[in-house]
């Protein structure tokens, strides 16, 4: 579920049931033609798709860092940090930035691109059975 | 599988726009640039209660997506589109469903949406529930009809089902009727 989705009121009793914090790296610079910005949130959409769509009930996605990517790791980071003081356990991040990886990124429990994922994309566009099986393995081996 | 339209019959169809809906924008703006031609399964379930131009229809709307021979025993998982109307704006819905046939050979589809938290279930997708729908967020499990079994509190959707011209059509999603 997205982040906008939940109230104030029932966070507190939801919250042992969301574990996972799925936080979406746009990886815009500026410089993009506004064309070529549709066309990365595009791709990153698709990405999450991956992840909330088999998982809503699980995966809280929470706002998107848009601009920055690889240069951007030291405030990913630390949102990923401040993520973990609010309550998650699981922190994904879901990009559109090939060169985000976990030397970058040491804090995460997983990083899906569309790069790393391409080949196990599913004949339907939302599934991706790697991503599933990542995740699920995740869950179940609490790393 | 295939994908197929509903015909509508009204000659008062409102102009067709494939631009950002206001949904859609606010999903950009607030952060979250995610399924914004659509969130699964979910959004057909509030669409078909709430959207006036679907439930004008007498029937309401069906998707033509199985063919009646290749519906067994064993549930099967089917994947078709439908196209809805947001007010000015057109979005594509891609949908599951589980489609088989009972003992009676009568024909149902069950939605894989877990009704525990929305989760998506599998068919024997987990070693220690087999034969039965499992879903990998919290445990919970349904029976081959639909009936929960732990976790959820409800049994699964179902798809209301028409058969036309030896062809499954799928409608709007609706309590199970097979085990309540």
């Amino acid at each position: 579920m997205k982040f906008s989705e939940f109230e104030a009121e029932t966070w507190d009793e939801m919250k042992k049931f969301f574990d996972t914090c799925l936080l979406p790296v746009t990886g815009l610079t500026g410089s993009e033609a506004p064309h070529e910005a549709a066309e990365r949130l595009e791709l990153l959409r698709d990405v999450m798709d991956w992840i909330e769509s088999p998982f809503q009930g699980r995966v809280v996605t929470y706002p998107a860092v848009q601009y920055g990517g690889a240069e951007a790791a030291d405030q990913i980071n630390r949102i990923i940090q401040g993520v973990r003081q609010a309550g998650f356990i699981y922190v994904i991040v879901a990009s559109a930035v090939e060169e985000l990886n976990e030397e970058l990124l040491s804090g995460v429990n997983l990083i899906v691109t569309p790069q790393r994922y391409a080949k196990s994309a599913g004949q339907h566009k939302s599934q991706n059975p790697a991503v599933q099986e990542q995740i699920l393995r995740l869950w179940q081996e609490g790393k | 599988m295939s994908h197929q339209h509903e015909e509508h019959e009204s000659s008062h169809k409102p102009p067709v726009r494939k631009e950002m809906s206001r949904r859609q924008f606010l999903t950009y703006t607030l952060g979250g640039a995610t399924a914004f031609m659509v969130a699964g399964v979910t959004l057909p379930m509030v669409r078909f209660a709430v959207d006036p131009i679907l439930r004008d229809k007498g029937e309401g709307a069906f998707v033509k997506v199985a063919e009646v021979s290749k519906i067994t025993n064993e549930p099967q998982e089917f994947h078709f589109e439908l196209k809805q109307q947001d007010g000015w704006y057109l979005s594509t819905a891609n949908l599951v469903a589980w489609i088989r046939k009972d003992e009676s050979g009568n024909i149902y589809a069950l939605s894989p949406i877990c009704k525990h938290l929305g989760c998506t279930v599998g068919w024997n997708s987990n070693s220690n529930f087999p034969d039965q729908y499992h879903c990998p967020c919290h445990g919970a499990h349904y029976t081959k009809e639909g009936k929960q079994l732990a976790v959820a509190s409800k049994p699964l959707d179902e798809y209301k089902v028409m058969i036309k011209d030896d062809w499954v059509y799928l409608g709007e999603i609706v309590p199970n009727t097979i085990v309540s």
